[in-house]
């Protein structure tokens, strides 16, 4: 008999779903028709290669906590983390007392109250600074000097009014150009130790901002760090709650099982 | 190859839990989904090709099952009766994909639809990474009721004679879809040289 294995036949035989009788034919008959085993043996591979294509795990859970509602859930469950993204971030802003202000073109971040602004001198700002210092040096100068002249013209016309025997007696004053050299010296000086003075109040108080900034920068990674712990406790907790719901879902069901199998005995 | 594992076991002794969920149990219906939502999310993935499209076909599904459920009169058909709804929320999803991909001159542009295909986790190797994404480019490339009928009988483990109860043809017509897909995969398979030892041995 020339029996020829059909298309149904064949897949039947490939997934085992032939009695004994018939698989036994198929054999016999797969034997004679190699064209058909040839076939029989590519869908094998086939199947073999289809079978390491794995389940996968769905990525996102599926939850339907009110069917009524139809709410889709799983469309809002990135959106919920972003939100709850963004509250956190507002709280953490509200609490820390996080300010962003513009100014000068700038975008200032900072915590706490603005405080008043403690600028670093740049060369400009101190050149002024020191140039109104020696003017008023200046001025002074200028006034001892005119001090002296008058106290010297008092004299030469003392000097006019006494008898020249007299007047070549006495010794001769002693103004002269070492004393008021010396007198510069020491002016300059003074200025050098206002001007070094200025210079380091600057620095003093850029060192003191610093470490204010550093302070309060410190302050808040730490509570930043405390709020961090907080969230991952809380996330352990949940999951250590949805881990026991499962395992009592799992023992529900395994009890339905075993249910089922012992009414399925007796 | 389909094995069967102790979810799938829970899942043939759920009667009570379907006859709870029908009554309007939401908690039983919840417990329902979490029994079923691995396998209908994996007939969609297999079927897409597509994380996006699988979870949506998912949803779908669920809303249709808790719409239909308290109408569902023979709980036993309940298994066949969920993989019909799956179906034919994945065939109306693929026709929307199909609608959308046609443009404006009515011409169906090949690509203008892009499926993401599905990513994979660390804990596949390379390979094996690269194997799934092929395998599930070549079940995208055959006809979607062989595609349907592959997908059921090797992922699912359906009987042909469930196959043909799930999608209301004969059996034989199941028989020659699965021939014809096979043999089209095959091709496919062949084509892009996937049949190498390599892949056999992974």
């Amino acid at each position: 008999m020339n029996y020829k294995v059909d298309e149904s036949t064949l897949m039947a035989y490939l997934y085992n779903e032939l009695g004994a009788a018939e698989r036994e034919e198929v054999e016999r008959q797969l034997l004679e028709d190699p064209q058909a085993q040839a076939q029989l043996e590519e869908f094998v591979k086939v199947r073999t290669l289809l079978g390491k294509l794995e389940d996968e795990e769905p990525a996102t859970p599926l939850i339907m906590n009110s069917p009524q509602e139809k709410t889709i859930i799983r469309r809002l469950v990135p959106w919920l983390g972003v939100a709850a993204s963004v509250c956190l971030l507002l709280l953490a802003g509200y609490a820390t007392d996080f300010r962003a202000t513009s100014q000068n073109g700038q975008l200032i971040l900072g915590f706490g109250e603005a405080e008043p602004k403690i600028e670093a001198l740049d060369q400009e700002q101190v050149m002024p600074l020191i140039d109104q210092a020696l003017t008023r040096q200046r001025e002074q100068y200028s006034q001892q000097l005119t001090g002296l002249q008058t106290a010297l013209e008092n004299k030469i016309v003392d000097n006019k009014a006494t008898p020249t025997e007299v007047r070549y007696t006495q010794p001769a004053p002693a103004l002269d150009e070492q004393a008021l050299q010396a007198y510069l010296v020491g002016y300059q000086q003074q200025n050098m130790q206002q001007m070094a003075q200025l210079l380091q109040t600057n620095t003093q108080i850029q060192r003191e901002e610093l470490q204010t900034f550093l302070a309060e920068y410190h302050q808040f990674l730490e509570e930043r760090r405390l709020q961090d712990l907080q969230l991952i406790e809380a996330g352990f907790q949940a999951m250590q709650d949805n881990v026991n719901q499962q395992k009592s879902e799992t023992e529900e069901i395994l009890a339905n099982i075993i249910t089922s199998v012992n009414s399925t005995n007796y | 190859m389909y094995t069967e594992t102790l979810l799938d076991i829970a899942m043939r002794h759920s009667e009570a839990i379907i006859l709870k969920a029908q009554k309007g149990d939401n908690q039983a219906f919840n417990k329902l989904v979490a029994l079923w939502y691995k396998r209908i999310y994996n007939l969609a993935l297999k079927y897409f090709s597509g994380h996006d499209m699988a979870m949506e076909a998912t949803q779908r599904t669920f809303i249709s099952v808790h719409k239909g459920l308290p109408k569902l009169r023979d709980t036993e058909r309940f298994r066949s009766w969920i993989y019909r709804i799956a179906v034919n929320v994945c065939h109306e999803e693929e026709r929307k994909l199909k609608r959308q991909a046609i443009s404006i001159d009515g011409v169906p542009e090949k690509g203008k639809v892009t499926i993401q295909l599905a990513t994979y986790g660390p804990e596949k190797s390379l390979q094996q990474q690269e194997l799934s994404s092929l395998l599930l480019e070549a079940l995208k490339e055959i006809n979607q009721e062989q595609r349907m009928v592959v997908i059921m009988k090797e992922y699912e483990g359906m009987k042909f004679r469930e196959i043909a109860e799930v999608l209301d043809i004969s059996e034989n017509t199941v028989k020659s879809r699965m021939y014809y897909g096979l043999s089209a995969l095959r091709k496919i398979l062949e084509t892009r040289n996937i049949t190498k030892e390599v892949y056999y041995e992974l």
